[in-house]
């Protein structure tokens, strides 16, 4: 959203006050000091360079709170995994899966003709074991 | 703090000096002088906006030397696509928000050295206008209106802050902000006007 057209004098008093902060100075002798402090820390950095996850969190512009977040969530991951990983897998321990019981019992010779090798059921339906029907008459 | 030739402070040196890029390249060659004088140039600049951000001169000290060395280690990077100066700022910019962001800074929590304001400051036309002299308790007065005016400023968002610092405080151009911050100019300007709105409301007691 852009603002409404500003009235030049509109702000005036407000950037007067803050024109004064251009007169806030840092003690006496600060910046006759402040290139030789550079220059120590410099060759500081230098004799000391900083440890990688430093760098790399400065590289991710990560803050502490972020990254020790990132860790903790490493960390139950791996964790996890290794539990999940430790468990009885199904083969080794109690069978959990049983195998299916046989979708016929009858035997397959009897309900293929031998004569015919096409495949069961497209020609020459299976002869099923089918026993008949009773009807009982209801009694009056 | 002269702030006024924030946008192009080279301009004002002696001819003699040699300009940013010239140093530039001789301290990408390992030169520590040429660096030095680029310190000497830019840190006022530097350590003033880093100020106005945190109203803490411990922290600007502190983040004004670590701008410098980040700038010095990652000089081999600078190609000359911007001024130096623009670069440096950004480098400066990026840390103290990030400062800003990690401590959770609470303005309440940090004494703001408004003592530290020069003499001169106190008999600044505008600053007299303000406060007149006839007010039997003026010094108290001035004070007063200090910490108020640096309060009001904590209570910016960073994005606000940064940019009344640069363009009320440290007099940059539109366009030279929109560089520093990675924005486009009509967010400074948005930003700016949302910005002054926020202070004079704050301080309107004082703009009466």
């Amino acid at each position: 959203m852009q603002p409404a057209p500003q009235n030049p004098d509109e702000f005036e008093s407000v950037k007067k006050l803050l024109a004064l902060k251009r007169h806030e100075e840092p003690p006496p002798g600060y910046f006759d000091r402040l290139p030789g402090e550079v220059r120590a820390r410099i060759a500081h950095a230098q004799a000391n360079p900083e440890p990688w996850w430093r760098r790399l969190m400065e590289a991710w512009n990560l803050s502490p709170q972020m990254a020790t977040g990132y860790a903790a969530m490493a960390c139950v991951l791996v964790l996890g995994g290794f539990w999940l990983t430790s468990q009885p897998g199904p083969q080794s321990g109690q069978q959990l899966v049983t195998t299916p019981p046989p979708l016929a019992t009858t035997n397959q010779a009897d309900l293929v003709n031998p004569s015919n090798t096409s495949p069961t059921g497209l020609f020459n339906t299976p002869s099923l074991q089918v026993q008949p029907a009773e009807f009982k008459k209801r009694s009056e | 703090m002269a702030e006024a030739s924030a946008a192009n402070p080279a301009s004002a040196d002696a001819p003699a000096q040699p300009d940013d890029l010239t140093l530039v390249r001789r301290a990408q060659g390992g030169d520590e002088a040429a660096y030095d004088e680029l310190v000497r140039r830019y840190q006022r600049q530097i350590y003033g906006v880093i100020y106005h951000m945190t109203s803490h001169h411990e922290d600007a000290n502190d983040l004004t030397q670590e701008a410098f060395v980040k700038a010095w280690q990652a000089l081999k990077s600078f190609k000359g696509d911007s001024a130096f100066f623009t670069w440096l700022y950004r480098i400066a910019v990026n840390r103290t928000l990030n400062h800003i962001k990690q401590r959770n800074f609470r303005a309440t929590k940090h004494a703001m050295s408004l003592n530290d304001l020069d003499i001169e400051a106190d008999h600044h036309p505008d600053l007299v206008a303000l406060v007149s002299d006839k007010t039997p308790r003026r010094a108290l007065a001035l004070e007063e209106l200090k910490e108020k005016l640096n309060a009001a400023m904590q209570r910016l968002s960073e994005n606000h802050r940064i940019v009344v610092t640069l363009h009320d405080i440290q007099g940059l151009p539109h366009d030279e902000i929109a560089k520093v911050l990675g924005c486009n100019t009509a967010t400074v300007r948005t930003r700016l006007f949302y910005a002054r709105q926020q202070l004079q409301g704050i301080l309107s007691d004082y703009l009466k």
